[in-house]
């Protein structure tokens, strides 16, 4: 499944204004519908008009969509997704997660045991609502499965499924559990070990009682590559453990693939306790974000490379999901450079075979017209490292 | 006795309207003239809460910053800004500040938004005091151990503080700043090369000496427990340390310096009862007797929604109010 150079994506993509509105019940402007329309024919959407149609229907007729409708919207949303990836030229797709609000929000909001608190800030002007962890957590009802029938039908390509991790989810909540207050009067060593006994009991209650039975009912429906999301992995150094114990509550004796993705970090921290995931087969990690963008190959041309090496030496030999493409700038990479780090990162790992490439990230903070230059640009570097390899 | 004086540092949470309203301006659903309205009034609301709590020095709640570092990077043709970096052990990011040039202050574009960063002006001083503007600003160890390229980190430090910290807290203070918190979370979130104290007690001189405004070095994210003797040395008017991370009994005395103390929780959603506050205060002084405690947050509160941000404000207000009371003064 994970074959060399295998060109896949990482989770998210902006949602359309088309999109946002009408699952808001709000009307779309002429300027929605006519980017429904050019990317419905840019992307190759299958009966694209439809949509254009039901999107034009309530300011003709003054009859709002029905929430049936609006629904409606949503899967076509999901069908550009899918033709986004898939016209870019990826190996692996999925649909840029527009059937969910946002990859902790959708999960807090399907679990049992969260309580929504407010928004809180990611980075530079941008928020995610936060909940708290109020008590025993569980699963409300699996939460990825209408999505993944109506992907698995509706692609054209083979699909991976992301899914928020057990870690990210506790590490992006608040602690209001009973058992977790906090007395600042207690002396310092005291208060710290029930903390970590406290964080511990948490991730382990997350992934045992709320992602692990949703990966079981995916499963269920036929879906053999998932990735599970850890971007707050590297949060906690000390705690680099506890999420690979967690991956492997997760997945251990599940049938399928299981890869992580792990972003925005120092990745010195992972080493050595991410080689206790013996469950994960592929760690995809953002790396253009520290990189130069200058040509070549050479360890000095490649400063946001330095880890790899670390990568390469895990126990078990699992593939390396190569960040390519800086997804927090609009710069567009050229081929060339990613063929360079695609080649870089060859050259370490003694050639291409546990190598696949992505974005750094999910590409939801780009506009559809940047991310998909971005994404042309990745597969075309793709071919050049190819037959620069001797393999084109 | 103790003086005893309390207040909120760092950037304060904007509300939903805020963020719904800058989510909007950047899809381009609403002009940018509707953030700035809706800043103005996140920050009316801030600095009134501020008064009816009763806190003594007042915070803008910074609200137009990006990170701790932009307002200087911003102001600095010298800097910009690099990669996007985890801030500590939070789920928050930074942009790193990259060295690119000399390293001057702009002070025409840094004073130009300090009606943003400071409000507007006002009779927010108490009446016989000096208390009354907050100012902020990173602290210039942080700074030059988070900045790009690595290299001499000592003599970066000397010059941020030197060239930027210092004409920014001019500015500051000319702008009716009455006391400048700069943020140091990277003295006790990571180890300090034993002769970088020298060097750090150096750039503090070069930004409070002839100053004329307090000055407080503010510590979070790490135990400052085991630093405290060095911390104490340090040419600033009060030390801060975050009691989330640090050991109570770890600040006994002698503190020749004023002490503020973190003692509300910026990562915990649970406000905290005003009456454990008090009691934790009264401990603080019963241990560490310093000539001026200042009550606050440990992180400072930008880590949790507004509602919650709000309510730790009143606690904080509240149980400096009865501290005063029990104590007579």
């Amino acid at each position: 499944m994970l074959t060399p150079l295998l060109t896949h994506e990482i989770g998210s993509l902006a949602k359309p204004g088309w999109r946002v509105k009408a699952a808001a019940g709000r009307p779309c402007d002429e300027a929605d519908i006519q980017a429904a329309e050019s990317w419905g024919k840019r992307l190759d959407v299958p009966d694209y008009p439809r949509l254009v149609e039901l999107l034009r229907r309530p300011a003709r007729t003054g009859v709002p969509l029905t929430a049936a409708e609006r629904v409606e919207v949503r899967n076509w949303s999901s069908r550009y997704g899918l033709r986004f990836f898939s016209s870019a030229g990826l190996d692996v797709i999925y649909d840029g997660e527009q059937q969910r609000s946002e990859m902790y929000a959708w999960a807090a909001a399907h679990a049992t045991g969260f309580e929504f608190r407010g928004s809180v800030r990611s980075f530079d002007n941008k928020y995610y609502s936060k909940a708290a962890v109020t008590g025993p957590v569980g699963l409300r009802a699996p939460f990825h499965n209408d999505e993944y029938r109506l992907l698995h039908q509706a692609a054209d390509k083979p699909v991976k499924v992301p899914v928020t991790g057990p870690y990210t989810l506790a590490a992006w909540s608040f602690d209001e559990r009973p058992g977790a207050a906090v007395d600042l009067g207690e002396p310092l060593a005291r208060r710290r070990a029930r903390s970590r006994e406290a964080r511990r009991e948490l991730v382990l209650d997350v992934a045992v009682n709320l992602v692990r039975p949703n990966l079981e009912a995916l499963l269920g429906l036929g879906a053999r590559l998932i990735q599970i999301d850890e971007p707050a992995g590297s949060t906690v150094p000390d705690e680099i453990g506890l999420m690979a114990e967690a991956f492997d509550a997760c997945v251990h004796g599940l049938d399928a693939t299981f890869t992580t993705h792990l972003c925005f970090s120092d990745y010195d921290l992972f080493f050595p306790a991410i080689g206790e995931m013996t469950g994960c087969r592929q760690y995809t990690v953002g790396f253009a974000n520290d990189d130069s963008t200058e040509l070549g190959v050479g360890d000095d041309a490649r400063p946001g490379y330095r880890i790899i090496k670390r990568f390469r030496d895990l126990p078990g030999a699992p593939h390396l999901g190569l960040g390519v493409l800086d997804i927090h700038r609009d710069f567009i990479e050229p081929p060339e450079l990613v063929r360079d780090r695609i080649l870089h990162a060859a050259d370490v790992f003694g050639g291409p075979e546990r190598l696949q490439v992505v974005p750094d990230c999910g590409l939801r903070t780009r506009t559809w017209e940047v991310a998909h230059q971005k994404l042309v640009n990745m597969v075309a570097g793709v071919e050049l490292a190819r037959n620069a390899l001797g393999g084109g | 006795m103790t003086e005893i004086a309390c207040y909120v540092h760092g950037s304060f949470p904007r509300s939903e309207e805020l963020v719904a309203a800058t989510r909007d301006a950047d899809r381009g659903r609403r002009p940018i003239s509707a953030v700035a309205a809706q800043r103005d009034l996140d920050r009316a609301g801030f600095l009134a809460l501020q008064a009816s709590a009763g806190l003594d020095y007042r915070s803008a709640g910074w609200m137009s910053w990006a990170d701790l570092f932009r307002p200087l990077i911003d102001a600095c043709p010298g800097l910009a800004t690099g990669a996007l970096t985890r801030w500590f052990d939070t789920n928050t990011f930074f942009r790193a500040p990259v060295v690119v040039g000399p390293l001057e202050l702009d002070r025409a574009a840094f004073a130009a938004r300090l009606a943003d960063d400071v409000g507007p002006p006002g009779t927010d001083r108490a009446p016989g005091t000096d208390r009354g503007r907050l100012g902020l600003l990173p602290g210039p160890y942080t700074f030059s151990q988070l900045a790009e390229p690595d290299t001499d980190r000592d003599a970066l430090l000397r010059r941020v503080a030197g060239e930027l910290v210092r004409p920014a807290a001019e500015e500051l203070r000319n702008a009716g700043v009455t006391l400048l918190h700069l943020q140091e979370p990277a003295l006790v979130a990571r180890p300090v090369e034993a002769d970088s104290w020298r060097h750090l007690n150096e750039a503090l001189r070069l930004i409070t000496d002839g100053l004329g405004i307090r000055v407080v070095v503010h510590t979070y994210y790490g135990d400052a427990g085991p630093l405290l003797a060095r911390l104490r040395e340090l040419p600033v008017d009060a030390i801060g340390v975050d009691l989330t991370e640090t050991d109570l009994d770890s600040l006994r005395g002698p503190w020749p310096l004023g002490l503020l103390a973190g003692c509300l929780d910026g990562r915990s959603s649970r406000p905290e009862a005003e009456a454990a506050t008090v009691a934790l205060a009264r401990r603080i002084l019963e241990i560490a007797q310093p000539p001026t405690l200042y009550l606050s947050s440990g992180g400072d509160l930008e880590l949790l929604p507004r509602a919650v941000a709000e309510q730790k404000v009143r606690v904080l207000g509240a149980a400096t109010r009865r501290l005063r009371e029990e104590l007579g003064c």
